[in-house]
């Protein structure tokens, strides 16, 4: 599973750190999730795609799309 | 300071500090360290474990106070699946631990010339054995990710 949070952090200037506070997370969770290294739960994804003013299926890519 | 380099000054405190009390603790235990016999390395290692767990437990209450401070929860979903997962393999690990202490001491009384942990040392050594584990893990894990 890919992500497109660090392209969306980008467009909105948002670092890591302003996210994760934004969401109520630690920082490492967003990085992790940038990463591929943790799958969030659907309420976080959904939280994360709202602070950054889209979707989640616009959010997350899956290498079988 | 970033984090990165407040862990590593943390983890060479804790090592000098751990050092240093082994061999203080052995010398006032033993005398000079070429005297010592395995008691007192022991008993040594031991205080030097304790001072390590020490060290550590101030680091987390620091680490805690400063992410309060900085406005970050101190868990999320993400730090309780993971602990989650270290405890899983602590609660595994540690059984294998006590079970290989038994064993040990079993041996070491019929048919071994070793010495033997008594009650109160296998207990230390055990809640010791526990600590230290979860504490790899739980770094091992907060650093690799998710493991499914």
């Amino acid at each position: 599973m890919r992500t497109r949070i660090k392209e969306l952090r980008a467009r909105y200037d948002l670092t890591q750190e302003d996210l994760a506070k934004k969401i109520g997370v630690r920082r490492e969770t967003i990085l992790f999730i940038e990463k591929g290294r943790y799958n969030p739960s659907i309420k976080l994804a959904h939280d994360i795609a709202k602070a950054l003013q889209t979707t989640i299926d616009e959010l997350f890519i899956f290498d079988d799309e | 300071m970033n984090q990165g380099t407040a862990n590593r000054l943390w983890l060479a405190v804790t090592a000098a500090v751990s050092l240093m009390g082994f061999v203080v603790f052995g010398m006032i235990l033993g005398g000079s360290p070429l005297g010592w016999d395995v008691y007192i390395v022991l008993a040594s290692a031991v205080f030097a474990v304790i001072l390590a767990t020490g060290s550590a437990g101030l680091w987390v209450v620091w680490r805690k106070r400063q992410d309060r401070k900085a406005g970050y929860p101190v868990k999320d979903e993400m730090t309780n699946m993971l602990e989650g997962h270290a405890a899983y393999y602590t609660v595994l690990i540690s059984g294998y631990f006590m079970l290989v202490l038994l064993w040990y001491t079993w041996l070491a009384d019929n048919f071994l010339e070793l010495p033997a942990p008594n009650a109160p040392q296998a207990l230390i050594a055990s809640i010791l054995a526990n600590a230290i584990i979860f504490g790899g893990l739980r770094w091992y894990f907060m650093r690799k990710g998710e493991t499914a």
